[in-house]
């Protein structure tokens, strides 16, 4: 039953949504199932958070190295997740703050957000800027035909998208366009036709319960 | 000389880190002002923005604009998202702002009041030109939900304001109703808008990406999507169209950020020079790695 069951709702919901696709008559389903979608997304977020607080929880009880990390973690998941819902439930206890909703300077969420959360993520995706450089002067080699090819459109393409490779040379941004329009999208739409079979065929399998690791393991 | 060129392409990597940081701070001490050339992509998403009517036309659509990035690829894709509503603005249109990013709500609203504030001087108004209405989310069943009617998902924006309340939603209920959608984003949300909104609801489309995403979206142009803005390259093209169009006075962080991007690119290509010289010299004395 625990396995059956949800074969079965996987079937018969796979088969009516295929169906919405062709039939304007289930246009009602299609739009009861438009709106369940946010809800059942809002338990997914609900088991995620249960799921980030088990694992945390779990490394600092056992003390694993570095579990001091994981009660940043936890601590900061507090924190934001009080700043953001105490002054929304109780307004006037924390009319102190200011009005946290009107006034976007008076938010302690908001100021969270914008001077820990965003230039840590920029930092984070900034520093790939330095590894970027340093892996492409370590790595890229012109060993064979096809790394000298990988290479030469690299190379390209780099100068072709900046002002200075246009200033040093105007049709370096023809050559690149040219790149990005042509070979690029020849082996772009060849992969995509494949991913898009191989979806379709993935799909049918799950619906079918010839793929099972979906449901785990289990009687 | 041969060792020597060995030598320079083994070295240690913080050199190279090194030259990174400095060749990126200094365009921003001493600009290069170098000529930003339009390419197509970003033309064509320029050509369909121009196109709007103001606000104050019955026939006017408003663009609906999906903010999906995050902090990650902010620099890339925040000018640009400032760029487009500076324009929008200046014509006096319409825009509805969504995000399916929970850490870009905060980004999307930010930046669209922001700009709105340079423009409250010239009648733009939130209801009458502009609306934010969130972070939403499962994309693909919200971005369905709006073939459908828009309210179907939105019935009120962030300020609990319903949409029927808004003069700017009067006769507006779904892609139909829409003159484009306009998706900036740092991940693959574009093909999202394109498998649930373009081919289901036939919504007209068009995306903005960061620079490494350019390629892989450029198949899905023109036939469904009408163009693309392609990392800061194409937000500065656009900046540098809508100064030279007298929408804006002046040039914003892509025009300036370009500097440093090129100079880091003709730097990278340098390093890969310079490492497979050290490699081929190398090879020759059995050296080579």
């Amino acid at each position: 039953m625990k396995r059956s069951l949800p074969l079965a709702i996987a079937l018969v919901m796979g088969l009516l949504m295929i169906g919405t696709y062709y039939f304007p008559w289930m246009d009602g389903f299609y739009r009861l199932v438009l709106l369940w979608s946010p809800v059942i997304a809002g338990f997914a977020f609900f088991l995620g958070i249960l799921s980030f607080l088990m694992h945390h929880i779990f490394k600092v009880r056992r003390k694993v190295p570095g579990w001091g990390y994981n009660l940043t973690a936890i601590l900061s998941f507090a924190v934001m997740l009080l700043v953001g819902l105490l002054p929304e439930i109780y307004p006037r206890l924390f009319g102190f703050l200011g009005d946290q909703q009107a006034d976007p300077d008076a938010s302690v969420f908001k100021w969270l957000f914008g001077n820990v959360l965003v230039p840590m993520e920029a930092t984070m995706f900034a520093l790939l800027a330095f590894y970027i450089a340093s892996a492409s002067f370590r790595a890229f080699r012109a060993r064979n035909l096809e790394a000298t090819l990988l290479l030469a459109a690299a190379i390209l393409i780099m100068i072709g998208r900046v002002p200075l490779g246009e200033w040093i040379f105007p049709p370096f941004t023809d050559i690149q366009q040219w790149i990005m329009e042509f070979p690029n999208t020849a082996a772009k739409r060849a992969i995509m036709i494949g991913v898009g079979l191989g979806m379709a065929a993935t799909a049918l399998k799950l619906m079918l319960g010839i793929e099972r690791a979906w449901i785990g393991r289990g009687d | 000389m041969r060792d020597f060129f060995i030598k320079l392409s083994q070295m240690d990597r913080r050199w190279v880190f090194l030259g990174v940081l400095v060749l990126t701070v200094f365009p921003f001490f001493v600009p290069m002002n170098l000529p930003i050339v339009t390419t197509r992509y970003t033309q064509l998403v320029y050509d369909e923005i121009d196109s709007i009517k103001p606000a104050s036309d019955p026939d006017s659509k408003p663009i609906l604009l999906s903010m999906d990035y995050d902090p990650g690829t902010l620099a890339e894709l925040g000018p640009m998202a400032k760029a487009i509503l500076r324009h929008i603005f200046a014509r006096k249109g319409k825009v509805i702002v969504i995000s399916f990013m929970p850490t870009g709500s905060a980004l999307a609203e930010e930046t669209l009041r922001s700009v709105a504030r340079e423009f409250e001087d010239q009648g733009i108004k939130e209801g009458e030109n502009f609306a934010f209405l969130g972070f939403t989310t499962p994309a693909a069943a919200v971005i369905q939900s709006i073939g459908r009617d828009i309210r179907d998902n939105y019935p009120t924006d962030t300020r609990k304001v319903p949409l029927d309340d808004m003069p700017m939603f009067r006769n507006v209920h779904n892609y139909q109703d829409i003159h484009i959608v306009l998706d900036l984003a740092g991940n693959n949300y574009p093909v999202t808008w394109i498998s649930n909104a373009v081919e289901r609801h036939k919504a007209r489309f068009a995306m903005g990406v960061t620079n490494v995403m350019a390629a892989d979206f450029t198949p899905y142009i023109p036939q469904q999507s009408h163009g693309m803005i392609g990392g800061l390259r194409g937000a500065a093209e656009y900046e540098a169209m809508i100064v030279a169009q007298g929408y804006y006075p002046k040039v914003g962080d892509a025009v300036r950020g370009m500097d440093s991007q090129s100079i880091i690119h003709v730097f990278i290509i340098g390093l890969i020079f310079l490492g497979n010289l050290g490699y081929f010299l190398g090879r020759k004395t059995g050296g080579g790695r």
